[in-house]
C-alpha cells in the first residue's frame, strides 16, 4: 500500500510538471490551431539558460529563474513571429511541418554550442523531504505541485476576468470575428505565446531541480508527453490540461511501477490514441463540427 | 515523332541508359564497393520518399511514423531469409513482397482508426504507432529484442562467388524494384483511384458529395505507402546485414519528411531528386555531419516559408507521359487494334409519371435542443425547377445537408425514386442519384477543370486500383470514356476550352458554372444548388438562369435550389417552398408566394421588392 | 526533361569523381579509424582517437613501422551502424591495411560483418559484447567483455560479504541488459541473493517509481549497469528516497564524475574498469604522464588507455609479420604476449583479451580512488 502511495506521489510529481508544460501547449493551439512541436524545446533553452547563469556567470538562483523566464519569451515571441505568424493562411500541413523545423533547429543549435552531453544542474534548494507515515515526499515535489496549482489558479482566473485574457478566448472562438469586433489578434496571439513560454521557463527550472542534467534532448519526450496530457484533458480547455497531465502522469507511473519502463511510453502512446478514437475532444472537451 | 513525343520518349531511353552505364561501371570496377552502396541507399530512399509523399503529398495527410512501416518490412524479410533454406535468389523477392504484406497489414490496423482523424491529431496518432511498434520490437525476443538482428543475409554478396558480379546483379535487381515502385505511384496517380485520393486532399466533404467514398481511398492510400514501404525495410535489412529497432525511430521518419518537402509534396519526380541529393550530399560532404541535421532544420523552415511547393514545384508526370508515348508508340507500331472505349455507366432510373423523384416525410433535425428543421415535406417531379427561399438560418442548408447524408435525420424519411436512403453515406446518395453544389464553392483547385469533373464520374466506373496501376485494357477502355464524356459536359457549358486550366485559377463565374458541370457528370437524378448565384451580377446571373433551364431539358434531371435573388427565384422556379426557424411556411407557386402575408412578413419584406420580383417575369 | 536525367547523371559522376582521393604516397602506412565521434557517445569515440593517436606519434617519432611513417584516418559514424559499414566501404578503398574500431558494440558489431568478409584486421578497443569477434578470426579487442566483468563484480561483491543485491538496468539497451544477465548468473552462483531486477530505459529521467520497488526489498547492494548520465540521476535519486545501499557499476560509468552536482554521492559507487590512473605498473605510470604532457588532461575515460593498447598490438603485430598483408597481421596480433598500459595481453580462442580489471571508486570531491586490480 505505501509502495503504490508513493508511486501515486510520483506521479503526480510528474503530471504537475507535464501540466506547466500542457498549458502552453493548450494556449497556443487553442487561439491558432498549431500543435507547437517546438515547445518542448523551449524547455530545454530555459533550462541551459538557468545552468548557464548559476554555473557560468554565478547568478543567484532568483536571478537565474528570470532570466530563464526572459530568454523563454523572447524565443517563443520570435519564433511565432518569424516561422508561425506568415503560414497563417497556409494549409495546415505546412504549420506543422514548420513547427518540426523549429524543433529540429533548438535541438541540433544546442547539440552544437552545448555538446551532446548533459550538464549537471547545481543543488539550490536543500531540503529534508517530509515524512507522513511511511511515506517519504520531497520538497520539490511539494513545491512543484503548489506552484502549479497557483499558476493555474492564476491563469484561469486571467482568462476569465481580464480584458485580454478575453481577447484570448475570443480569438480561440472565432478568429475572423473577433478582428471585426476591434481586437487584435496579433498582440494576442503574441501574448498567448508570451504566457506559454513563460510557463514552459517555469516548468523547466522546476524540472531540472528535481532531475538535475541538461542536455539538449531534454525537452521533446516531456514535451510531446505533455502534448499528450493535453489533448487527454480536452486541447484549448486549461483545466483539461491540469487534469489531463496529472492522469498521464500517474498511469506513467504505474505503468513503470507494475508493467516496465519501456513499456510505460508505449502505454501514454496508447492512452492517447484511445482517446483521440473514442473522445477526441478529449476528457473536458465539447464537440464541434465543421460548417458544410 | 513530334517534339513532345521525342523528348519524352529520350526519357524512357535514359532510365534503361542510366542503367546500363551504372551496371557496367560497377562490373568494371570503376564504380567501387563504397559508391555501389551508395547508389543501392539512394534507391532504397527513393522508394521511402515516394511512399511517403502517396500519404503526405498525395493525400494531403502528415504521417509521422512511416519508419515504423520500414522497421516491420525490415524486420519480417530478414527473419524470413534467416529463416528458410531455399536459395536466396528465390527467398529474398519473397521475403519482400512479405515484408511489404506485412508493413501494409499493419497500415490496415493502423489507418482504420487513425483516418478518422485530420490534421494534426493524426500526425501524433502516426507518431504514437511508430513509437509503439519500436517499442514492441525491442521487447520481442524474435526480434532479437535491444540486441536486433544480425548476420542477415547482405545483398551485395549473395548472388555470387564473384564480389562485382554479385553486386551488379544487386544493384540490378534493387534499381529495377525501384524503377517498377515509382512507375506504379506515377500510374495510380493519374488512375481514377489516384484523382480520388488527390480530391480528397482538395476538399474531402465536397470529395465525399461527389460520390469519392472517401474513408476507403485514405486507407488505400496508406496502406499502399505503408507496403512500399515495407519493401523498402526489407531492402535495407540486407543491405546493411544488421537491424535494430533504435534504427527506425521518429528521427528516421522525419529525414524522409524533409526529403518530400524538398522535392515538393504530390512531386513524385521532386521525392527522386531529393532522395539523391540528400543522400550523396553527406557523403560527399562528410565533413559536415555535425551540421546536417541544423541544416535540415533550416530547410524545412525556409521551404514551408518560401517555397512551399518544393525545390520543383509541382512538375510532374513526364514519366507517365513518357509510358504514354510508350503505348502510342507501340500500337502504331505494331498496328494494334484500338483500345475500345467504355462509356462511363449510366444508371437506369425508375420515373413513374405521377409519383415523385424526391420525397421527404416529416422530415426533421435537432442538434442538442435546436430544432434546426422540424416537418419538412417536400417533394420533387422528375424535371421540375423547384426553389427554396427563407431568411438566413431558416435551415435551406441544413435540409440540403439531410438531403445528401452529411447529417443524419432525427425524424422523418427521405425517399429517392420511392426507397429511403436512411443511413446512406453521403457517397452513396451520389451514387444513388443526388448530387449537390455548395454554398462556398467547393473545387478541387489544383486539379485541372476537366479532372474536376473526371472525379465525379469515379462512382460510374469500374477498374480496380490494380488496373490502374498497369494500365491495361480495361483501365484505358474506361478512361478514355471519362475523357470525351467530361469533355462534352464542358462543351454543354462553354468551357471545352478550360478543360485543362487549374480550376483555382478560374474567374468565379466559371468557377461556379464548373461545380455545376461535376455534379452533373455523376449522372443524378435530383441536382441540389445551394446559391448558385451567390457573388454574381445581373448579366452573369441571367446567364446562371440559362443554364439552369438548359440543364433541365437536356439532362431529365429535377433540380432543387436554394437561393437568395429574387429575380433568378420568381424567374425560373415553378414552385417554391419557404423556409422559416426550419419550418415550411408556405409552398407554392411564384405568384402565390410573392403575395403569401406571412412570407412578406418573414422574408420579403415590403411590396417594393415584390414589384421588383414581379418585374422580373416579364 | 532532359535536364533531369542529366542531372542524375550529372550527380553520379561527382560521386564518382569525389572518391578520387588525392592517391598518397605509398611508403606510408595506414589504418582506419572508425567510431561515435559525436554526438551523445562521442567522449568515448574521442578518448580512443586520443589514445590511438598518441601511440602512433610516439612510434612515428621513433621510426614508424617496418620504416614508414603510420597514419590513421578517422571516420565518425555518430554511433549508427550503417554509417561504420559506409565508412568501411570508404576507407577500404583508400588502401587501409586494418582497422581500429568500433567504439559502441551495436557499431562494432556491424563493422565485423564487412571486415570478416575481406579478412581485414579488426581490433576493438571499446566493444565488450560477446558476439562482436564470434566467428569473425580478423576481430580482436583490447578490453575485457561485458560477461567478464560482470562476473568479477559478482565476485567482488560476494568478497565483501554482501548478501542481497538488487539491480536496476535497461532491457532494450544489449550492453545493459547483457551485463544484467552475466552479473544475475555469477552471483546466484555466488550464493548472493538477487532480490529485485527493475528496468528503465537510458535516458529516463525519473527512476523513483523502480527505486522505490528496490529499495522496499532492502538490497545491500545495487548493480547499475548504465552510463554516467544516467547513472547520476539515479544516484541523486536514490538518495533522495533513502535507499541506503552500495552502489556498483561497469566500466560505461566512468564519466558519472563530471555529471552529478553532489559528489559526496560518488563515495558509495564501486566499478570496474579497463584502466586507473592509479595503477602501479611502470607502463600505466608512463602512459598517464605522456598523455598528460599530450593533451593536458589526465586519461580519465579508460578507453584511451585500452585505445592506446589496440593501437600497441596492432603496430606490433605489422612489426612483427613484416609484413602488411591482413592474413599476416591477423596472425601476428592473435599470437600478442606482450605488456600493455592496461596489463598483460594475450589473445583466447574467442579472441578476447586475457587481462586484468581493475576496481575503482571516488572520494568525496569526485577524484577517482584505485582499489584493487584483478590479475587473470
Amino acid at each position: 500500500m505505501d509502495l503504490l502511495a508513493s508511486q501515486l506521489i510520483n506521479g503526480l510529481h510528474v503530471g504537475s510538471i507535464y501540466a506547466l508544460i500542457a498549458l502552453g501547449y493548450t494556449m497556443v493551439y487553442g487561439i491558432i490551431k498549431l500543435i507547437n512541436f517546438a515547445h518542448g524545446d523551449i524547455i530545454m533553452v530555459g533550462a541551459y539558460t538557468a545552468v548557464i547563469t548559476l554555473v557560468s556567470l554565478n547568478w543567484s538562483p532568483v536571478a537565474a529563474l528570470i532570466a530563464a523566464i526572459v530568454v523563454c519569451v523572447l524565443l517563443g515571441l520570435t519564433i511565432e513571429r518569424v516561422a508561425y505568424k506568415p503560414l497563417r493562411s497556409s494549409p495546415r500541413i505546412s504549420s506543422l511541418i514548420t513547427a518540426i523545423g523549429v524543433s529540429m533547429l533548438l535541438q541540433n543549435a544546442a547539440l552544437l554550442l552545448f555538446g551532446a552531453q548533459p550538464r549537471p544542474f547545481p543543488i539550490v534548494l536543500k531540503v529534508e523531504p517530509l515524512r507522513f507515515g511511511g511515506l517519504q515526499i520531497s520538497f520539490i515535489t511539494l513545491l512543484t505541485l503548489g506552484i502549479t496549482a497557483l499558476l493555474m489558479i492564476g491563469l484561469q482566473a486571467f482568462v476569465h476576468n481580464s480584458k485580454p485574457g478575453k481577447a484570448m478566448r475570443a480569438a480561440s472562438e472565432d478568429y475572423a470575428t473577433a478582428q471585426l469586433m476591434g481586437i487584435n489578434v496579433n498582440n494576442t496571439i503574441s501574448l498567448t505565446f508570451a504566457i506559454g513560454s513563460a510557463l514552459a521557463a517555469i516548468g523547466a527550472y522546476l524540472y531540472v531541480m528535481a532531475y538535475p542534467a541538461v542536455s539538449p534532448t531534454m525537452g521533446s519526450l516531456p514535451g510531446l508527453k505533455a502534448f499528450i496530457a493535453a489533448v487527454l484533458g480536452g486541447i484549448g480547455i486549461i483545466p483539461g490540461a491540469m487534469l489531463g497531465a496529472f492522469v498521464l502522469g500517474i498511469a506513467e507511473s504505474l505503468a513503470k511501477a507494475y508493467i516496465s519502463s519501456q513499456m510505460s511510453d508505449a502505454v501514454v502512446y496508447f492512452i492517447l490514441i484511445l482517446v483521440l478514437l473514442f473522445k477526441p475532444t478529449g476528457l473536458m472537451g465539447k464537440p464541434s463540427g465543421e460548417k458544410v | 515523332m513530334n517534339k513532345k513525343t521525342k523528348s519524352i520518349t529520350l526519357n524512357i531511353l535514359g532510365i534503361l541508359v542510366l542503367y546500363v552505364a551504372l551496371s557496367t561501371l560497377i562490373g568494371s570496377g570503376a564504380i567501387n564497393n563504397y559508391l555501389s552502396n551508395i547508389l543501392i541507399t539512394i534507391c532504397i530512399t527513393i522508394i521511402m520518399t515516394a511512399s511517403l509523399n502517396v500519404t503526405t503529398g498525395l493525400l494531403g495527410q502528415l504521417a509521422l511514423g512511416h519508419a515504423g512501416f520500414m522497421a516491420i518490412g525490415a524486420y519480417v524479410s530478414a527473419l524470413l531469409t534467416k529463416s528458410l533454406s531455399i536459395s536466396f535468389g528465390l527467398s529474398l523477392p519473397l521475403s519482400l513482397m512479405l515484408g511489404g504484406l506485412a508493413a501494409a497489414m499493419c497500415g490496415l490496423l493502423i489507418g482504420i482508426p487513425a483516418l478518422r482523424l485530420e490534421g494534426d491529431y493524426l500526425a501524433i496518432i502516426t507518431l504514437g504507432f511508430g513509437e509503439i511498434i519500436r517499442v514492441i520490437i525491442e521487447n520481442l525476443s524474435i526480434t532479437g529484442g535491444a540486441r536486433g538482428l544480425t548476420r542477415i543475409t547482405r545483398l551485395s554478396r549473395a548472388f555470387s562467388q564473384d564480389r562485382t558480379l554479385s553486386m551488379v546483379i544487386a544493384f540490378t535487381l534493387v534499381f529495377f524494384i525501384t524503377v517498377l515502385i515509382i512507375s506504379s505511384i506515377f500510374t495510380l496517380g493519374r488512375s481514377r483511384h489516384g484523382r480520388a485520393i488527390i480530391s480528397i486532399r482538395e476538399n474531402a466533404i465536397a470529395a465525399e458529395a461527389t460520390g469519392i467514398p472517401t474513408t476507403r481511398y485514405k486507407l488505400l492510400a496508406f496502406v499502399f505507402a505503408a507496403f512500399y514501404a515495407g519493401i523498402a525495410g526489407g531492402l535495407f535489412a540486407h543491405q546493411i546485414s544488421i537491424i535494430d529497432a533504435k534504427m527506425f525511430g521518429f528521427n528516421k521518419s522525419i529525414e524522409y519528411l524533409v526529403m518530400v518537402v524538398l522535392g515538393g509534396m504530390g512531386s513524385i519526380t521532386g521525392s527522386v531528386v531529393a532522395s539523391i541529393v540528400l543522400v550523396a550530399l553527406p557523403e560527399v560532404l562528410r565533413g559536415m555531419e555535425e551540421y546536417r541535421l541544423l541544416i535540415y532544420s533550416f530547410l524545412l523552415i525556409l521551404m514551408m516559408l518560401f517555397r512551399p511547393s518544393g525545390l520543383l514545384g509541382t512538375r510532374e508526370f513526364s514519366m507517365l507521359a513518357a509510358w504514354e508515348a510508350m503505348e502510342r508508340f507501340c500500337s502504331k507500331v505494331f498496328k494494334r487494334k484500338d483500345t475500345p472505349t467504355r462509356m462511363p455507366f449510366q444508371p437506369r432510373y425508375d420515373i413513374w409519371e405521377d409519383k415523385p423523384v424526391l420525397e421527404t416525410r416529416d422530415l426533421g433535425i435537432d442538434f442538442g435542443g435546436l430544432k434546426a428543421a422540424e416537418d419538412i415535406n417536400v417533394h420533387l417531379s422528375d424535371n421540375e425547377i423547384v426553389g427554396m427561399i427563407g431568411p438566413n438560418g431558416a435551415g435551406k442548408t441544413t435540409v440540403f445537408n439531410l438531403l445528401t447524408g452529411v447529417y443524419a435525420p432525427t425524424r422523418g424519411e427521405i425517399m429517392l425514386l420511392g426507397k429511403s436512403i436512411h443511413g446512406r453515406a453521403p457517397h452513396q446518395i451520389t451514387h444513388d442519384g443526388i448530387a449537390r453544389t455548395f454554398q462556398n464553392i467547393r473545387l478541387f483547385n489544383s486539379m485541372s477543370a476537366l479532372d474536376n469533373v473526371k472525379v465525379a464520374f469515379h462512382s460510374r466506373m469500374r477498374y480496380s486500383p490494380l488496373s490502374g496501376i498497369l494500365r491495361n485494357a480495361s483501365c484505358l477502355s474506361e478512361e478514355r470514356g471519362i475523357d470525351i464524356r467530361a469533355r462534352e459536359l464542358l462543351r454543354v457549358f462553354q468551357m471545352e476550352s478550360d478543360a485543362d486550366i487549374i480550376a483555382g485559377s478560374l474567374p468565379y463565374g466559371r468557377q461556379r458554372k464548373l461545380e455545376i458541370c461535376r455534379a452533373l457528370a455523376s449522372n443524378p437524378k435530383v441536382l441540389l444548388l445551394d446559391e448558385p448565384a451567390a457573388g454574381m451580377n445581373p448579366s452573369e446571373t441571367a446567364e446562371l438562369m440559362q443554364t439552369i433551364k438548359l440543364i433541365r431539358d437536356r439532362f431529365s434531371v429535377a433540380i432543387l435550389l436554394i437561393e437568395h435573388d429574387m429575380k433568378l427565384v420568381m424567374g425560373i422556379c415553378e414552385r417554391i417552398y419557404v423556409l422559416n426557424y426550419g419550418r415550411i411556411i408556405a409552398h407554392g407557386s411564384p405568384e402565390e408566394i410573392r403575395s403569401n402575408p406571412e412570407v412578406i412578413a418573414a422574408y420579403l419584406g415590403q411590396p417594393q421588392s415584390v414589384q421588383e420580383a414581379a418585374h422580373a417575369e416579364s | 526533361m532532359k535536364k533531369r536525367s542529366l542531372f542524375t547523371m550529372l550527380v553520379a559522376a561527382a560521386l564518382l569523381l569525389s572518391t578520387f582521393v588525392p592517391g598518397l604516397a605509398e611508403d606510408v602506412i595506414k589504418i582506419g579509424g572508425i567510431g561515435v565521434l559525436s554526438g551523445k557517445y562521442g567522449m568515448y569515440g574521442l578518448a580512443v582517437k586520443e589514445g590511438v593517436d598518441l601511440y602512433v606519434k610516439q612510434v612515428n617519432a621513433a621510426g614508424g613501422v617496418m620504416g614508414k611513417q603510420v597514419e590513421v584516418y578517422w571516420e565518425d559514424t555518430q554511433g549508427n551502424a550503417s554509417e561504420a559499414i559506409n565508412a568501411y566501404f570508404k576507407l577500404s578503398e583508400q588502401g587501409m591495411v586494418a582497422y581500429i574500431g568500433a567504439v559502441l558494440s551495436g557499431e562494432s558489431k556491424a563493422l565485423a560483418e564487412v571486415t570478416a568478409e575481406d579478412g581485414a584486421p579488426q581490433i576493438s578497443p571499446s566493444a565488450t559484447d560477446y558476439d562482436v569477434t564470434t566467428g569473425r578470426p580478423n576481430v580482436f579487442r583490447t578490453c575485457f567483455l561485458d560477461p567478464f566483468q560482470a562476473k568479477a563484480m559478482a565476485d567482488f561483491i560476494a568478497n565483501e560479504g554482501l548478501k542481497s543485491v538488487a539491480v536496476l538496468y535497461d532491457n532494450s539497451n544489449d550492453y545493459s541488459l547483457g551485463l544484467f544477465e552475466a552479473f544475475k548468473a555469477q552471483s546466484e552462483k555466488n550464493g548472493l541473493s538477487v532480490v529485485a531486477a527493475e528496468s528503465a530505459a537510458f535516458g529516463d529521467t525519473d527512476y523513483k517509481t523502480q527505486l522505490t520497488t528496490i529499495m522496499n526489498a532492502k538490497p545491500e547492494a545495487v548493480f547499475l549497469p548504465y552510463y554516467g548520465a544516467d547513472a547520476a540521476l539515479i544516484l541523486a535519486q536514490a538518495n533522495e528516497l533513502g535507499l541506503n545501499a552500495k552502489f556498483f557499476g561497469a566500466d560505461g560509468i566512468a564519466d558519472i564524475v563530471e555529471l552529478i552536482s553532489d559528489k559526496n554521492l560518488l563515495t558509495s559507487l564501486i566499478y570496474t574498469d579497463h584502466f586507473s590512473e592509479g595503477a602501479q605498473s611502470e607502463a600505466a605510470q608512463k602512459f598517464v604522464a605522456d598523455y598528460q604532457a599530450e593533451y593536458g588532461k589526465l586519461p580519465s575515460i579508460s578507453f584511451s588507455a585500452t585505445g592506446y593498447d589496440a593501437a600497441q598490438v596492432l603496430l606490433n603485430a605489422i612489426e612483427a609479420a613484416g609484413s602488411t598483408e591482413p592474413d599476416a597481421i591477423v596472425a601476428a596480433i592473435k599470437a600478442t604476449n606482450s605488456t600493455v598500459v592496461s596489463g598483460n595481453i594475450t589473445f583466447d580462442d574467442h579472441n578476447d583479451p586475457v587481462k586484468s580489471i581493475f576496481f575503482q571508486t571516488f572520494d568525496s570531491e569526485g577524484n577517482k580512488q584505485f582499489i584493487l586490480q584483478v590479475d587473470p
